[in-house]
């Protein structure tokens, strides 16, 4: 679905844009959800529970821990592209971003979403799905523009099995040094 | 979305994180680490996103 030329042009930016707002709209409900879970919570405790939700992920990422995260087990239907050439690709997006809609190959959301759920403010939130849409959207927008196989996907798809376990150490890395900084960041 | 869209993305951020300043309650260095603070939840959003990604 991804290879199809609707993903050109202003079809994959309204495509992106979706991803972002989907992003956002998952963030809000755990920042709404996570501002009733916090009260009776210290601060401590909450830090400590984001700190084991990281370290089950990690060790989930590193194959130490064999667990099954839940995920939708469906693709988006295709039936969302009745909506037009650009309303079809937002809402695709909207769908994806949210991370509620479609499989979820890695475990890093739910890191990141027990860090929103229980430590972020409403801005770092936004912030938070944002990033999760952009990030998406790099990794869609990376893979069309993969050229060796004339921009298929598959040769895209090729090289990320090859470097999976690298991928996955480099972007658990990332997730890592951002909480951190985050925790820095809300220390001072 | 290229890396100079990435670059004019974090110049605006820093641009309107000193523009905030008004130069007496907040020094602009305190909007940018503001800015920086959020930017922090941006990259921890978007690795996860770019996992998740990978078979597309």
């Amino acid at each position: 679905m991804l290879s199809s030329p609707v993903w050109r042009g202003t079809p994959a930016l309204a495509f992106d844009a979706g991803l972002a707002v989907g992003g956002m709209i998952t963030a809000t409900v755990l920042v709404v959800a996570g501002s009733l879970l916090r009260a009776p919570l210290p601060e401590p405790a909450r830090w400590a529970l984001v700190g084991t939700a990281l370290a089950v992920v990690l060790l989930k990422e590193a194959g130490v821990l064999s667990i099954t995260l839940p995920e939708a087990r469906r693709l988006v239907p295709e039936s969302v592209f009745r909506f037009g050439r650009h309303l079809g690709p937002l809402q695709f997006g909207i769908e994806m971003g949210t991370g509620a809609r479609t499989y979820l190959p890695s475990g890093l959301p739910y890191a990141a979403g027990a860090a929103v759920l229980l430590l972020a403010s409403v801005p770092a939130a936004l912030a938070a799905g944002v990033g999760f849409g952009l990030g998406r959207a790099l990794m869609t927008t990376a893979s069309l523009r993969y050229s060796p196989d004339g921009g298929t996907g598959s040769g895209w798809n090729e090289q990320w099995q090859r470097n999976q376990r690298r991928l996955a150490l480099l972007t658990g890395s990332a997730l890592v040094v951002s909480l951190l900084a985050a925790t820095v960041a809300s220390a001072r | 979305m290229s890396a100079a869209s990435f670059g004019l993305a974090g110049a605006a951020l820093a641009t309107s994180g000193l523009a905030a300043s008004d130069g007496t309650a907040r020094p602009g260095w305190l909007a940018v680490g503001a800015w920086l603070a959020v930017g922090v939840w941006l990259m921890m959003g978007a690795a996860a996103g770019f996992a998740v990604s990978g078979s597309t």
